[in-house]
């Protein structure tokens, strides 16, 4: 007994009891601010401008990085020979001058401008991009956007080791300091537009030798663009401060930019509308259960956007090695529903797969895109009368109950409901993780899965070329030689129409054969007060450079 | 002290043990940390990738591997962030998570011992039981639910607060409160309880028949013996605050571990599933022991019979 | 509660206790009165009686249409749906009702699993300590330094996977989501017994040094006696507390999960779903708050009736509880 006493004794100074519960608040007051004091706060003032740009990159590297909150950065950071024009998109001198087209438009001849130099001071020769763009082709860097660079001779197989003693290397060298020569496989109308692309982006060669991997986040990294990059700080934000060797510093608008990793749309909103954003720019950062609501307000803007979302078979598969089938289950999409009850945000519905606005194509007619009786009709043809004897199908998908992913589950039900109403059989839902289903999807190994494909530049070339037999975006098991020949050709023809007509003619076969079904077509979204922020303009690409965006103040 | 250094010799074993074991998990896991909606150009530029991650070794070699830039301090390169090393991204977010988890221990133990305390002593009349349907209330409100509506009513509505990051303080308020409060009700509950049990004791009895204060009898005797569950329920309250901050985080914008824990599962991000699993679990082992210390100093009884 | 088997058991032995079986009954009757005499616990026995009806025997009622897809979406409460519908103009009632059956199922089988692990593991390594408790707490250490996150999410993915290409597949034909519900308990169950071994294990300890404990080894009892009839009485009410809040604490790590994308899976939703379904409606635009008001609100009743059905046995079956006097 007096032994327990004597414990409590000590126990009382420091557990509450009386006076010790004041005490206990204290240190946690304590413990707060001495632990908030030891983090770096937002040095200074709030950034003339800030973003709010979806989820956080994965890389800042223009070779590493992998969708297009990344590549909204990097292009602030590292510029190349061209780059795009704020108001048009369209592809003007970047670092280079101006150049020159050979007769057979299979060689590019660029003039460097002169004194463009890093942002540490050296200057930027064509040497520079001689290194950048080998090491963009580097097996060994694994680049996701490699493929870009294709249509370079000599390219691919660099890429892909086919032929490692061939001396030539890939097709482009310095020729002297300000002039870089780049020779083609053949004609591609759309070149200059890849120009823009971050992978061809000048990358700074002397500060990546002596870091090769972290070299992004070593301090003063060299930069070609308009912006230096101040910190990088994970899931908290970016900042970039202009650079002021950029070779039109004169016509950067803003002195400081934050851009903030953020994937919660319920976040950003919040944020936008305490002021503490000043643009949201981007379409998964759209809260879509408000907005029709959100709609209706000045600040909020939509356009075309090149992106489409589209569900593929696996037509190795049975009963989907039928067209009849493929067709029967894309006719039955009311894709108006999905638009108009679940995505809610003035998605078109899809009735080919290259987007509506794409530059220089037109499929022409509107194919019809919901016609149930037909679609039953192909199904009886195809040996299922009124759904019968139709095979357990399962429908496959990524999904998570909040965020972006969460419209996959909802579209899924809508879709299991439509097949069930209109075609009588019974489908079942999948649902995966994202890493489990992207296996899955490039194995073959689903029936029909949900999917969706951004457009890399302003060219039908870009969705189409992906199912073509070697492609290793396909992931559908479908192959066919006259789709192959068709893009083939059209990839080789410069005059515009004939090369729209051939096009045409491989996107017909693609929606006769339907190894895909197209649902509808992203739309572009952006909030800002157009009265105070100036220099955004929408573009299909929904690409905008940062360096033209300014924001009033006195706000 | 002896056997406090005796434990904590113990945890080398336990590491390599518990490292052994989600190193073993993640690979057994279906899905691959490099796919993506964007295929490579062909499978050898995959397979190059991946080699580069000892991912085409035998689990075992690839384990010694890791062992050996272990030995070095190194985690390793995230697989996801490619520029980023295992170790860039805890020095970021461990610090963070560590101020939100600690705020919201102390948070949650100063609030919840205070609340237990009352309950008990005001058991019987209607204090007592609004208290106790308070600390109920706690533990019935989901933080998804609490957080949004926080935000909504005192950093929207009343705009008192910052809706999101970790950058002062002020900040961390409506974080610490949505991770806090859940855990405040569950100790409430324990310390109410414990002390409940401790005044029908029978030592307790005798006191109080031999005319001590109730007070006295409150904060001397029933409130060292009632607090025994609480200390022993402190390792894995701050093991749960630690790792489980990942709704606050996620409603909040708060950069600490707690999202790269999830979602370097859910990215199949080896290398930093296995670095972060370890560090978590050193700390988590570390506060364990600690408390298990403490348990044994402050409980006479366990003392006597060691 | 362990009445009959202390019965049987002890039958074998021929010792004088048949008496005793019959003292510990009416212990039982006798908890069972003041149980009812408890007014918050009798209040929330019948919450939960009422709950319990409604939600097995609503779905015989024609409205019960938890997965109509109609096109009247976001319809605010009304005669016709009384809690309004979702975004797939499903009849949200239909959904609450289906939702905290399954959370139910979810909370009370995790809570069993997390019982009967958690209580022989902390009971075994309390009493007989030494060694053996070393060895079973350092196991649980190990669990608990496993972030039980990561824990779950592999034991849910990888073990999915590897049960489908396994021959065990073709038992369990089309049932796949079946199998991701049992993962689910299995999962729940295995990361929540940890907390209740190890403060089941801190009580023995100290009951363990305490003088009738002695007395009892030197009487030569047995061990197994000892802990049926000694220890487990004494835990009772600290274990029936802890079962309780575990109930509770299993329905909201399964809509944490459900947070995540791993919890339930379509078409079977738990009030946890629909709770993380309806959270982005908490925002300044536009609220429906129907979404969230009731799965949240029902959740919320569910818990405290749990609870206070909980505290009411507790206060009845404890023999050292203050009420008891």
């Amino acid at each position: 007994m007096s032994k327990i006493r004597g414990r409590a004794d000590i126990f009382n100074l420091r557990i509450p009891g009386g006076s010790g519960l004041p005490c206990i608040w204290m240190v946690w007051v304590c413990v707060l601010f001495a632990a908030m004091g030891c983090r770096p706060g937002p040095e200074g003032r709030r950034a003339d401008l800030v973003i709010a740009n979806s989820v956080e990159p994965e890389s800042l590297d223009p070779v590493f990085i992998t969708g297009q909150a990344d590549a909204r950065v990097v292009e602030s950071l590292f510029e190349g020979l061209l780059r795009i024009d704020p108001e048009s998109a369209a592809p003007v001198p970047g670092l280079a001058a101006s150049w020159t087209v050979s007769e057979d438009s299979r060689v590019y001849t660029f003039s460097l401008r002169p004194g463009i130099r890093w942002s540490d001071g050296r200057p930027i020769t064509a040497m520079d991009f001689e290194k950048s763009w080998k090491r963009a082709l580097d097996p060994a860097n694994a680049a996701r956007y490699a493929g870009l660079m294709f249509a370079i001779e000599g390219a691919e197989a660099f890429h892909t080791r086919r032929d490692e003693k061939a001396e030539s290397g890939p097709g482009f060298r310095a020729l002297d300091d300000q002039t870089f020569e780049v020779r083609l496989v053949e004609p591609r109308s759309y070149f200059l537009h890849l120009l823009t692309m971050p992978i061809f982006a000048a990358t700074p060669a002397h500060a990546i030798l002596e870091s090769p991997i972290r070299w992004i986040l070593e301090e003063d990294v060299p930069v070609s663009g308009a912006y230096c990059l101040e910190w990088w700080r994970l899931n908290d934000s970016i900042r970039v401060r202009r650079n002021p060797l950029y070779w039109d510093n004169e016509n950067t608008r803003s002195e400081v930019v934050d851009f903030l990793p953020i994937s919660n749309p319920s976040t950003a909103l919040n944020l936008y509308l305490m002021g503490d954003v000043d643009v949201i720019w981007d379409k998964d950062l759209v809260p879509t259960h408000v907005v029709d609501e959100l709609m209706g307000r000045d600040d909020f803007h939509q356009f075309d956007y090149l992106g489409t979302y589209f569900l593929r078979f696996n037509t190795t598969l049975k009963p989907f090695d039928d067209p009849r089938v493929r067709r029967a289950l894309s006719l039955a999409i009311d894709r108006e529903r999905i638009t108009l009850r679940i995505t809610r945000a003035g998605e078109k519905p899809a009735a080919t797969f290259v987007p509506s606005g794409t530059h220089g194509y037109d499929f022409g007619r509107t194919p019809v895109i919901h016609n149930p009786s037909r679609a039953r009709q192909l199904l009886a043809e195809a040996g299922y009368p009124d759904g019968k004897g139709f095979p357990p199908v399962e429908y496959y998908f990524n999904g998570a109950s909040s965020g972006p992913a969460s419209n996959h589950q909802k579209i899924a039900v809508e879709l299991q409901a439509m097949w069930k109403e209109h075609l009588n059989i019974q489908v079942k839902l999948k649902k995966n993780e994202w890493k489990v289903f992207l296996v899955d999807q490039e194995s073959l190994n689903y029936q029909v899965s949900r999917s969706s494909w951004i457009g890399d530049y302003n060219d039908a070339n870009t969705f189409l070329e992906i199912f073509t037999s070697s492609e290793s975006n396909n992931r559908t098991g479908w192959k066919n030689s006259q789709f192959d020949a068709l893009i083939d050709q059209a990839n080789r023809t410069l005059d515009g129409d004939a090369r729209e007509s051939l096009l045409r003619q491989a996107e017909f076969i693609l929606l006769e054969e339907a190894p895909i079904a197209p649902v509808y077509f992203y739309k572009g979204t952006h909030m800002f007060d157009a009265n105070r922020v100036h220099g955004i303009h929408f573009n299909i690409l929904d690409r905008h450079p940062v360096r033209a965006v300014s924001v009033s103040p006195g706000h | 002290m002896i056997h406090f250094i005796k434990r904590l010799a113990m945890m080398i074993p336990l590491m390599l043990v518990i490292s052994l074991l989600a190193f073993a998990l993640v690979r057994l896991a279906p899905g691959g940390p490099f796919s993506g909606e964007r295929s490579f150009a062909n499978e050898q530029i995959l397979k190059e990738l991946e080699a580069r991650y000892h991912l085409d070794k035998p689990v075992l070699v690839q384990y010694g591997y890791f062992l050996r830039d272990l030995l070095r301090g190194d985690l390793g390169m995230s697989m996801k962030y490619r520029n980023h090393t295992v170790n860039d991204i805890v020095r970021q977010g461990l610090p963070v998570s560590m101020a939100l988890g600690f705020s919201a221990f102390v948070f949650a133990m100063s609030t919840g011992i205070t609340l237990g305390v009352i309950t008990a002593w005001k058991k019987g009349d209607l204090t007592g039981d609004l208290l106790a349907l308070l600390a109920l209330l706690f533990i019935c409100v989901p933080s998804m639910v609490l957080g949004p509506i926080l935000i909504l009513i005192f950093a929207v509505y009343i705009p008192l607060f910052p809706t999101s990051f970790f950058h002062t303080p002020w900040h961390a308020v409506l974080p610490v409160l949505t991770l806090g409060v859940y855990y405040s009700g569950k100790i409430s509950r324990l310390v109410s309880e414990g002390i409940q049990d401790a005044l029908a004791s029978d030592f307790i009895r005798t006191a109080r028949a031999k005319g001590v204060s109730p007070i006295l009898l409150l904060f001397r005797h029933a409130l060292p013996m009632g607090i025994l569950p609480v200390v022993s329920y402190s390792g894995p309250l701050l093991a749960d605050l630690l790792t489980g901050s990942f709704v606050v985080e996620n409603l909040f914008q708060i950069p600490g571990l707690g999202t790269f824990l999830v979602n370097s599962s859910l990215n199949r991000d080896h290398t930093m599933i296995v670095g972060l699993v370890l560090i978590y679990s050193t700390l988590i082992i570390f506060f364990n022991i600690v408390v298990d210390s403490l348990y044994a100093v402050l409980d006479p009884r366990i003392r006597s019979s060691r | 509660m362990s009445g009959e088997s202390v019965e049987s058991e002890n039958a074998g032995r021929k010792s004088p206790v048949q008496g005793k079986a019959e003292a510990g009954e009416t212990l039982m009757r006798q908890g069972f009165r003041r149980f009812w005499r408890n007014r918050p616990a009798r209040l929330a026995t019948w919450v939960l009686g009422v709950l319990l009806i409604v939600v097995f025997f609503a779905p015989l009622a024609p409205n019960y249409r938890p997965d109509i897809i109609t096109d009247r979406n976001f319809a605010p409460p009304s005669m016709e749906h009384w809690m309004g519908t979702d975004d797939h103009g499903r009849d949200l009632w239909s959904r609450v009702v289906y939702g905290t059956r399954i959370s139910l199922i979810v909370g009370l089988i995790g809570a069993a699993v997390s019982f009967f692990i958690g209580t022989t593991w902390g009971i075994l390594a309390g009493y007989f300590g030494g060694r053996l408790d070393q060895l079973m707490m350092r196991f649980v250490d190990i669990l608990y330094s496993l972030p039980s996150i990561i824990f779950v999410i592999v034991l849910l993915t990888t073990m999915k996977e590897i049960i489908l290409s396994s021959p065990l597949s073709r038992i369990l034909g089309d049932n796949t989501g079946v199998l991701h519900f049992f993962l689910l308990f299995a999962g729940l169950g295995a990361v929540s017994w940890l907390t209740l071994a190890r403060i089941v294990r801190g009580q023995v300890l100290s009951l363990r040094s305490q003088p009738f404990l002695e007395s009892c080894h030197s009487l030569g009892l047995g061990h197994a006696y000892i802990i049926r009839r000694h220890i487990f009485p004494n835990l009772f009410g600290i274990i029936i507390t802890y079962v309780m809040l575990t109930i509770p604490s299993v329905i909201l790590y399964e809509s944490f999960l459900s947070f995540l994308g791993l919890g339930i899976e379509s078409p079977f939703a738990s009030l946890g779903s629909l709770i993380s379904r309806g959270v982005p409606q908490i925002n300044p635009v536009r609220i429906y708050w129907w979404l969230i008001a009731f799965p949240a609100l029902t959740l919320a009743l569910l818990l405290i009736s749990l609870n206070f059905a909980g505290d009411g046995l507790r206060d009845a079956f404890d023999p050292k509880s203050s009420s008891q006097e």
